[in-house]
């Protein structure tokens, strides 16, 4: 889990499926009062680079683009360094 | 019907004709005095109906590729059935066997009427090709038609005209439409709709969400809570949601844990 701000936070999550791992992110920014914009993929670890570099550009809402404020690689690279 | 949609199911499968059936054959048909010559080198008799109608008769004989790449058919109407008339049948039945189709041209050039149509099976593409000539002896007309997959039409048109004629003339010898033309303008047409990217849009509460393929979308979720719109990546291996969610919890990372709760994830590493 990383805080980006108060209004923006970004997980990372292993989640067990019958195919095996799946590699989750998901991404919470205050959109208005407590109205808060969603936004996850989740792809096999091995897959999901490729299949976030397929949709950002190709998935948007109010013409941002999805995970627009998120760094994912370092998100990833992250949690690969940690202990 | 049944024959037309088994033949198309069989168009670029195993062949519905052996290589014994590969060896020169002369018809000679019943309502009309021609003779139909068949070399067998690429294509070959696959069989011949006669069929009563309530108005007349019918005699159709119909012809394959050895490769089952092309399947051609020679028929004579001694009905009352005008050519338009026939060619709205022959339509109507590889419409009603194809999963898209569409009239390319129709038309008549003299007593020679025709329709080029694209059709679209599961897997397979191809164009199909009638003319009708009426009262070609009395009162008998002559329909030839052949259909291909899309990149074997032309080459599959050709080998078949070498291989069939009609009372010394080539099968379908001279189309009173360039069809390699209008084939070639259609194939660019869909080349450019291939290319042109799919956008999905969706209102979600307030907001406009956006999906261009080759993402697409799959599902929309909204409740008192939640609005979001699901979608797949062309793989299917990815799939995710944009949207929003309602909650009165004042940090994004509870936000987020309240999400992942039920879903027994752990951060990795």
């Amino acid at each position: 889990m990383k805080t980006l701000s108060d209004e923006h936070a970004v997980g990372l999550y292993l989640v067990p499926s019958r195919e095996g791992d799946m590699l989750m992110v998901i991404s919470a920014s205050r959109h208005d009062g407590d109205i808060w914009r969603i936004e996850s993929l989740a792809a096999p670890p091995d897959a999901f680079m490729s299949e976030y570099q397929e949709i950002i550009g190709h998935v948007s809402m109010d013409d941002r683009p999805i995970f627009e404020d998120t760094d994912i690689e370092s998100l990833i690279e992250d949690a690969e360094m940690a202990p | 019907m049944k024959l037309l949609l088994v033949m198309m199911l069989c168009l670029g499968s195993s062949s519905v004709v052996t290589a014994q059936d590969a060896q020169p054959m002369t018809i000679r048909p019943e309502l009309i005095d021609s003779i139909i010559e068949i070399r067998g080198q690429n294509y070959v008799l696959d069989h011949a109906d006669l069929e009563e109608y309530p108005h007349g008769r019918g005699e159709r004989i119909y012809i394959s590729s050895l490769e089952s790449k092309g399947f051609a058919e020679i028929s004579f109407f001694d009905d009352e059935d005008s050519p338009e008339q026939t060619i709205a049948v022959m339509l109507s039945e590889f419409e009603s066997a194809s999963s898209r189709f569409e009239v390319l041209k129709q038309g008549n050039v003299g007593n020679i009427h025709y329709a080029l149509a694209h059709f679209r099976l599961p897997g397979y593409e191809g164009y199909f090709y009638i003319e009708v000539a009426q009262d070609v002896d009395g009162n008998v007309d002559i329909q030839q038609n052949f259909y291909s997959l899309n990149a074997d039409f032309s080459e599959q048109l050709a080998l078949v005209r070498e291989d069939v004629t009609i009372d010394g003339v080539p099968f379908l010898q001279a189309p009173v439409i360039d069809l390699d033309d209008i084939i070639a303008e259609h194939a660019a047409q869909q080349a450019t709709l291939a290319a042109t990217p799919v956008v999905e849009t969706y209102v979600v509460r307030d907001s406009d969400v956006t999906i261009v393929s080759p993402v697409r979308s799959y599902n929309e979720l909204s409740n008192d809570v939640l609005d979001v719109v699901f979608f797949t990546t062309a793989t299917g291996e990815a799939n995710g949601l944009i949207g929003y969610l309602q909650d009165d919890e004042t940090i994004p990372a509870n936000v987020i844990r309240a999400i992942v709760a039920d879903t027994r994830g752990r951060a990795p590493g």
